[in-house]
């Protein structure tokens, strides 16, 4: 069985269809990328997945997790307003630990995050917008998640600062044997990622299919247009 | 960026001057403020700096008195009035839906009574002392305290901190106040500055009216009450209240816009 398993996901705002029929299932270890535009429904199918917002219908199995809250976790895209400014790095990281009840490991997870470990006396203002994201990524990892969902986590960053923080997830993911959903709008960065790849529009899933079925044969005509608006820039 | 704004800076150090005097009237007046001490209404002289009374009262022992009164019961007003504030905006704008339209609607109905009005009327009906003027400015003027922190909570509560709070599992109460609350703070000092200016005014209305604070306990507006007969005769006794209320409420303001501008609120 896979780790989590979507069926018929609906989430309706109103008259907006943010998610429209969503079935997909992530397998244990894998990292799935969704890619769509803005507005898709990516980010809705993400904090359903979590149980931040209840969905309209449909179902989600999850397979091994009992807590979502501990064995689920997030990472943010804008990493301006992703940490509270007036709580300190260190404190940020150590929040989950505490309302967990579970042992403070700040330090080593600032460690595996590659940052100094100084930077928990600091508050988020004193850092760049990679170290931030950097910030957001143990903070995500503090309750040893099994599951993450990123999403668009390098997109609000320079590009020689995405690609450091998309290596650095990518060691996370051996290291730890974390299952990835990877949220984003740009198909290289999902191409440089992700084993299988979703396509989202209009809150449906048009395409879905292996890295490679996606990138060298895509059926969609949207899709075809991602591919080709990716390599421009 | 810095600059330093010089309203504020005088506001800040007038009231501080006229805390302090506050604190230390009982070692620094000179007389027993309720005491006859002189003749009636003697012009202000070394003896009795601010002159003297109707009733023969020592005119700048009483403005000391009359300072404490009225800055305390100013202050803790406005306490009241940002606790109820904040904590009905809070849930207001955290929780919104039915919740949100009770309390909103309610806070609607209190603004449409003219609130001179709506405490003359409560405070008519109850024993007029200092603890009854602080609860009812308290109670009748938290509404606006309600309606912005309710905003700030409607935009902060979409901001990706937030939601990454939810997500780490806090619960609601640690999420209003500790990731919510810390930041809109800023607001709501600067609004809070501004309502002790208000309710300042309002005791001394109240005081002026004989509905608040009662005498032989002075407060700047009672004496203001005091002195209406002697308008021409004596006209320190109303002159010297008169300029300390003017006074006080200005720095407020001044230190309410000076902050307000520092802390970069809008509106």
């Amino acid at each position: 069985m896979p780790l989590i398993e979507i069926k018929d996901l609906k989430k309706y705002f109103g008259a907006v269809k943010a998610v429209d029929g969503v079935s997909l299932s992530v397998a244990s270890g894998e990292t799935l990328g969704v890619v769509g535009e803005s507005g898709s429904g990516k980010s809705t199918l993400a904090r359903l997945i979590l149980k931040l917002i209840e969905p309209t219908s449909g179902s989600i199995d999850y397979d091994g997790i009992t807590d979502i809250r501990r064995q689920c976790q997030i990472v943010f895209q804008d990493p301006q307003t992703s940490l509270n400014p007036r709580i300190r790095i260190g404190e940020a990281i150590a929040e989950p630990m505490l309302i967990h009840k579970i042992e403070n490991r700040v330090g080593e997870l600032l460690e595996m995050v590659k940052l100094p470990a100084g930077y928990a006396k600091r508050y988020p203002h004193e850092l760049s917008g990679g170290e931030r994201q950097r910030v957001g990524i143990a903070r995500a990892l503090a309750l040893n998640p099994q599951f993450l969902i990123l999403d668009e986590p390098v997109s609000a960053l320079d590009v020689t600062v995405q690609v450091e923080i998309l290596k650095l997830l990518k060691q996370i993911k051996a290291e730890l044997g974390l299952t990835y959903l990877f949220i984003a709008h740009d198909l290289t960065v999902i191409g440089y990622m992700c084993d299988r790849i979703a396509v989202m529009r209009e809150g449906r899933i048009i395409e879905l299919g292996s890295k490679k079925e996606i990138m060298s044969a895509p059926r969609e005509a949207f899709t075809r247009q991602l591919i080709e608006s990716s390599f421009i820039i | 960026m810095r600059r330093v704004n010089r309203q504020a800076l005088f506001g800040a150090a007038l009231l501080g001057f006229f805390v302090i005097l506050a604190i230390i009237a009982p070692l620094i007046a000179p007389y027993n403020p309720d005491e006859i001490v002189e003749s009636q209404t003697l012009a202000p002289s070394l003896s009795h700096l601010f002159g003297t009374d109707d009733l023969g009262r020592d005119l700048f022992s009483r403005a000391l008195h009359g300072a404490r009164i009225s800055l305390t019961v100013g202050f803790v007003a406005v306490l009241i009035s940002v606790l109820i504030g904040t904590l009905f905006g809070a849930v207001s704008g955290y929780y919104g839906g039915f919740l949100d339209s009770v309390i909103m609607r309610f806070v609607d109905v209190m603004l449409a009574f003219p609130s001179i009005f709506l405490i003359l009327a409560i405070q008519s009906m109850l024993t007029p002392n200092i603890y009854n003027v602080m609860a009812v400015i308290g109670l009748t003027s938290w509404m606006g305290v309600a309606r912005l922190v309710r905003g700030e909570f409607l935009r902060i509560r979409e901001l990706q901190y937030v939601e990454a709070a939810r997500a780490i599992g806090c619960s609601d109460p640690r999420i209003i106040f500790r990731h919510i609350l810390p930041n809109a703070q800023s607001p709501i000092i600067v609004a809070a500055t501004l309502g002790m200016a208000g309710a300042i005014l309002t005791e001394s209305a109240l005081s002026f009216l004989g509905l608040g604070v009662q005498p032989p306990m002075a407060s700047w507006g009672n004496m203001l009450m005091d002195s209406q007969a002697y308008l021409f005769d004596a006209p320190w006794m109303s002159i010297i209240p008169g300029l300390l209320i003017l006074l006080t409420v200005l720095s407020l303001y001044f230190v309410g816009e000076g902050l307000r501008e520092k802390l970069n609120v809008r509106g």
